[in-house]
């Protein structure tokens, strides 16, 4: 081979796998990724979310119902509720009044499964995107109070 | 000023270490040339090589093609090499200024930097030994018959006769905040706010209370301070948290704004004037720099830092003063559950996990004979982290 | 005044390091002999000024200085003394000073051992480490300052956020900067190539050592990291695909390459542009990483300390060395003579393929790390990019590479012969298919991925091995000569092979725990049994302790086998006093190298019964221990003789020139 001849097996090599990578992130990007919504957004248009979802918002006051090893509770945002099941151990630091998210799927009877509940190790820990949503809505104030440098 | 003699010694130091090899250099002594690095390499390979092969790590044919690659190789090093040495005649000391430039702009440039960020008077304060130095003050002053603790439990026990005295709860709350108590300052001032009405010194007492609560002006310290200055546009005290809360904040250049509007004469109480005094060259040096004209007169930092230490001293030596008298009451008078409370958490504030255990388990034997209060004060104290081990079931 | 020694020192190693990027570089450009000269020296003064720096702010931690606004916010008196040491880089200014602090480290250790480095190769490398050291010793003392005071000084500290007082943490992220900042060396000595246009020889050998140490650094780190998250976070995870962990990951993935790439470039001059890159692009992604986790912007189990502005300050550091260096890469490149020639078949061709995976991997963890803030940016839209994803792209990219390394050190240089290697690597092949078919015996249910994966993993640790097996000669040899052969073996040629085989050893854990771990939750009170893979677990009871400065409440749980008693398994809820902050602690007990875990869930109200959540995770270990066997083979690397090279001496003709000049 000359030269050029393997430079170019190099060359249509590397191609090919990027041709194999860029298909790969492709499909992935359009069925794996996680929209994020709040429980007003997936209400007004439940047929759009069928899919997979994180639901943010806050934990609504008196929701929470344990029963056997599912939880159930609701997440609150100005408008509207969500009613969320879901069956393991919830974080430690998840409480009533407490911005989380859940991520799961909406079931047809309106409710919402959810299969992992994150709330953050900090205590004053507000999930980004719930906080950005609900400073949107002027639901709450987060950075008014955290004077603490 | 030993600290500038240290700073000093280090800037010498680290410099000296920098210059060494421009001071001791001589031009005789030669770096060998970049070529030379690449033969001495590619000699090296060589020898790998025939380690190699004799180990038997390598084909003799794959040996022989290595062999004839690197001795390419070091034929190319050699011509360039031989061509650099002709080429290149003596080192060049073009240098000298941007050396001369250099060691002059590192200490200038660092000692500038440092005087806008540091506080150079300031003392680490290591937790031993500012409780030792508070110990030693405490000891002191108790030869000198200072017994402020005596003065507030006086008004205590007069106040718990007499609880609806709100000249009793005004006298007893600024007092409670110079102990360094405020939750106690806190209940103290509402009752006198409830008892003889607002004003501004109750407000702004209630909020220094918060402020030192939280450790930082809250949402309720500013509550109360922007009360105050409703009642009264020139309480100082109010002006000052303000201000800090609005440093807190990140609004620095308001904040600086607000406490040099207290600087001048007669503007703030002169404790304040010293406090203010303090926040501006903390935060506003830059500000300061850009604007002298409206710079007030400031307070001489030996003085600041006098007032503000002193504040804090006595305050501390207090703190143990009261504790010492609190635990002899309670060894004459141990039936006083709250009393105990009181030192437990004491001495766990002030980091005498030791003293706080026995003082546990003193209280547990006080209330032997009664387990309702010994769980109390169990329970207690191990929601501050204290247990006494073994001798409790 | 020893604290503000400390600040002094910090900014007078600011200044230091201005000095350490301009004085070098002019000399190099000018020729000045002096000011090249003083290159080592001014790394060294560097360090000592942030060494000093950082053992004070370690002193004001130890000592619980409140007066130091850092140490107040993130210590207390009463937490043990290990602790009080790793809150200083437990929080965000301490944990950029130790960054720092391994940056001048490393700069220093270039000044220390480079006299075997062409003078101006190795004072340009500094003087470009002098410049990394500038912009985040300013970033430092400006924007996140760790000497600010606090007057008047409280008496009690706000204790280190309890999720991080743990042995893990005090390890992991000083591994970590080790490896992130270690890539720093090739990056400085990268762009000191291309700032003078040419490579010398001493380059590769000089890179390549400290590529293997930065990623040695980095694969234990990024282990110890999973670990901690593993047994800390009571989600008996081990990798979550967070944007933190491919933060680290990705300069791993890149680093990989850039060890293989400088291989070829040291053995046979090839791939010279390409490792450049490569360097360029490992350290970038160890400053993209380092502005990941530091300003905020993605949201992370990780991300201890977070501050937007800072963020702003970092992307400005990160815009400027990326997109100078590869302005610089753009610009200089052509000039740097291409080398040795390969067919592609041979070690060079395996060595490309490696990259060409591995830099495409990278690519995509880089896609699925960004693209959702590359969509908040461009639609408002909030997205995340979660496990599936990675698992959709990442794996089956890595596939082929997994199926094709033990091939690569049987090739020879420059001609390979794929058929011969082939022969010799049939029975391992084999072997491996054997095993993964097996394992189907002792399962229920067609698991085929598993089957496959299992194969793969076997493939790896064996065919790890093929290379020494080759070269001893054995079976034709002998078992003696081989013995003997054996032992003559080049250090290098071990560390990859236990490299290998720990890669191996790592496919075989992920799979295992993939395919065969099993799971329940389950409400529990004292004297409730269950049974999980075999075990037998009876619930004990409660009790309450008291730690330090946290108070828990641990059950205990009694395993037995066959009514034999096993072990006990002790997890616990513990609530940080000073923060009034929970957190669960799991119980683990470890059988060969599997592993059973429990946690705890909340009390159910109103009874006496527990939510508990219980796993069997088959050979979960080698997850950790196959990284570990990565770095044991990159020590031996390091420890080769042959990476060590001899400083020649000026050579007499020159000697005589100056001499006769004088």
């Amino acid at each position: 081979m000359t030269r050029k001849q393997k430079r170019s097996v190099v060359i249509f090599g590397a191609l090919a796998m990027l041709g194999v990578a860029v298909a790969l992130v492709l499909t992935a990007l359009s069925d794996q990724v996680t929209f994020f919504r709040t429980p007003t957004e997936l209400l007004a248009a439940p047929e759009e979310n069928s899919g997979r979802i994180r639901l943010g918002g806050l934990v609504e006051n008196g929701s929470v119902k344990k029963d056997d090893s599912t939880v159930e509770f609701a997440i609150e945002d100005v408008n509207d509720r969500v009613v969320v099941r879901y069956a393991g151990i919830l974080p430690d630091l998840f409480r009533e009044g407490q911005g989380v998210i859940a991520e799961g799927q909406l079931q047809s009877d309106g409710t919402f499964l959810a299969d992992t509940v994150l709330a953050k190790h900090d205590e004053n820990y507000m999930p980004k995107e719930v906080a950005d949503r609900l400073k949107e809505q002027g639901y709450w104030q987060g950075d008014e109070v955290s004077a603490t440098q | 000023m030993l600290f500038i003699l240290v700073a000093a010694s280090l800037t010498i130091l680290l410099l000296g270490i920098v210059f060494w090899p421009a001071i001791r250099r001589k031009t005789a002594d030669v770096a060998p040339e970049e070529h030379a690095f690449d033969l001495t390499i590619y000699k090296d390979q060589l020898r790998e090589l025939d380690a190699d092969l004799e180990r038997g790590a390598i084909e003799p044919a794959e040996a022989d093609y290595a062999r004839a690659e690197i001795g390419r190789r070091l034929l190319a090093a050699q011509e360039a090499a031989d061509a650099e040495a002709a080429e290149s005649g003596k080192d060049r000391m073009t240098g000298g200024p941007v050396l001369a430039a250099a060691a002059v702009f590192a200490p200038l440039a660092a000692a500038l930097i440092y005087s806008m960020t540091g506080s150079p008077g300031m003392d680490a304060q290591p937790l031993a030994a500012r409780v030792d130095e508070i110990r030693q003050q405490q000891a002191a002053q108790t030869l000198q018959g200072m017994d402020v603790e005596e003065l507030v439990s006086r008004a205590e026990a007069h106040l718990a006769q007499n609880p609806d005295d709100g000249r009793g709860w005004d006298v007893l709350a600024p007092m409670y905040l110079r102990l360094g108590r405020p939750q106690e300052a806190r209940q103290a001032f509402e009752r006198a706010i409830a008892l003889q009405g607002e004003d501004a010194k109750r407000r702004s007492g209630l909020g220094q209370a918060y402020y030192m609560l939280a450790g930082t002006v809250d949402v309720n310290a500013r509550a109360e301070f922007q009360r105050a200055l409703e009642l009264d546009a020139g309480d100082s005290r109010s002006r000052f948290f303000l201000a800090l809360a609005a440093a807190e904040a990140g609004n620095v250049d308001g904040a600086v704004q607000g406490w040099r509007a207290m600087l001048d004469p007669g503007a703030a109480a002169p404790e304040w004037q010293a406090a203010a005094a303090e926040g501006v060259r903390r935060y506003g040096e830059a500000s300061m720099a850009a604007a002298p004209g409206s710079a007030a007169p400031q307070l001489d930092e030996e003085t600041v830092r006098d007032v503000q230490g002193m504040n804090a001293e006595d305050r501390n030596a207090m703190i143990l003063d009261m504790i010492s008298q609190l635990d002899e009451r309670l060894r004459d008078n141990p039936d006083d559950i709250a009393g105990w409370q009181r030192l437990i958490r004491s001495y766990v504030v002030l980091g005498r996990k030791a003293d706080a255990e026995e003082a546990l388990s003193r209280a547990s034997e006080a209330f032997a004979s009664d387990a309702e209060k010994r769980d109390t004060i169990v329970n207690f104290a191990a929601a501050l982290g204290i247990s006494s081990g073994g001798s409790v079931q | 005044m020893i604290v503000e020694i400390g600040h002094y020192a910090l900014v007078l190693a600011l200044m230091l390091a201005i000095i350490q990027t301009v004085v070098p570089f002019v000399g190099v450009k000018s020729g000045d002999a002096r000011q090249i000269a003083m290159a080592p020296n001014l790394a060294f003064a560097v360090f000592a000024g942030i060494a000093l720096s950082f053992a004070v702010l370690t002193w004001g931690y130890v000592t619980s200085d409140f007066s130091i606004l850092n140490v107040w916010e993130n210590s207390n008196s009463q937490q043990p003394l290990l602790f009080k040491f790793t809150g200083v880089w437990g929080n965000h200014e301490g944990s950029m000073l130790l960054w720092v602090l391994i940056l001048a480290l490393f700069g220093a250790l270039v000044g220390l051992f480079g006299s075997n480095l062409p003078p101006t190769l190795r004072a340009m490398a500094i003087s470009v480490q002098g410049l990394i050291a500038v912009a985040f010793l300013g970033f430092i003392l400006f924007t996140s300052n760790p000497f600010e005071r606090l007057s008047p000084a409280p008496l009690e500290g706000q204790d280190l956020n309890p999720i991080l007082q743990d042995i893990g943490l005090a390890i992991h992220p000083p591994l970590l900067y080790l490896g992130y900042v270690g890539f720093s060396i090739c990056f400085s000595f990268a762009i000191a190539a291309l700032i003078e246009g040419r490579i010398d020889a001493a380059w590769a050998r000089w890179v390549r050592p400290w590529t293997l140490t930065a990623w040695g650094f980095l694969t234990a780190g990024i282990a110890m990291g999973s670990y901690w998250a593993y047994y800390e976070l009571g989600w008996g995870g081990w990798w979550f695909w967070d944007p933190v962990e491919n933060a680290s990951f990705m300069p791993w993935l890149a680093g990989t390459a850039l060890l293989h790439s400088a291989l070829v470039m040291e053995k046979r001059e090839a791939l010279k542009v390409w490792t450049i890159l490569l360097a360029i692009l490992t350290f970038s992604l160890s400053l993209l990483g380092t502005f990941l986790v530091r300003s905020g912007v993605l949201t992370s189990v990780h991300a201890f300390a977070t501050d937007p502005t800072r963020g702003v300050v970092i992307l400005g550091i990160l815009v400027f060395f990326i997109g100078g260096a590869l302005f610089l890469f753009a610009l200089r490149s052509s000039s740097l003579s291409n080398g040795g020639m390969f067919h592609p078949i041979s070690r060079e061709g395996g060595l490309v393929l490696n990259n060409l995976v591995l830099t495409t991997a990278t690519a995509t963890v880089f896609v699925g790390t960004l693209y959702p803030l590359l969509i908040e940016a461009l639609t408002g839209e909030k997205i995340s990019v979660g496990a599936p994803y990675f698992d959709a792209t990442f794996v089956p990219l890595m596939v082929p590479l997994l199926l094709a390394v033990p091939f690569g050190p049987l090739l020879a240089w420059k001609r390979g012969d794929l058929y011969g290697a082939a022969q010799r690597l049939y029975v391992f092949a084999g072997v491996a298919l054997l095993i993964g078919l097996l394992t189907l015996v002792f399962i229920e249910g067609m698991h085929v991925l598993a089957v496959i994966g299992i194969a793969i993993g076997v493939w790896l640790l064996l065919g790890a091995f093929a290379e020494i097996i080759q070269k001893s000669g054995w079976p034709k040899a002998g078992a003696s000569v081989a013995a003997a052969r054996l032992r003559g073996l080049p250090r290098s040629v071990w560390g990859t092979a236990l490299a290998h085989a720990g890669l191996g050893v790592c496919v075989l854990g992920i799979v295992s725990v993939s395919s065969f771990q099993q799971e329940e939750v389950l409400r529990m009170k004292p004297g409730a049994i269950t049974e999980l893979a075999g075990y037998t677990i009876t619930m004990k009871g409660f009790e309450e302790r008291q730690g330090p400065n946290f108070v828990e409440d641990v059950a205990s749980f009694e395993v037995h086998r066959d009514s034999d008693y096993v072990a006990t398994i002790m997890p616990s809820k513990r609530i940080y006093t000073a923060r009034r902050m929970p957190t669960t602690e799991s119980g683990i007990f470890t059988t060969g190298f599997s592993q059973l875990y429990l946690a705890l869930g909340d009390p159910v109200e109103g009874t006496d019964e527990i939510v508990v959540r219980l796993w069997w995770k088959p050979q979960v270990t080698l997850i950790w221990l196959g990284p570990v066997l990565m770095v044991i083979g990159g020590l031996f690397s390091l420890s080769d003789r042959r990476l060590r090279v001899g400083a020649p001496k000026p050579s007499a003709k020159r000697r005589q020139t100056l001499a006769a000049a004088e």
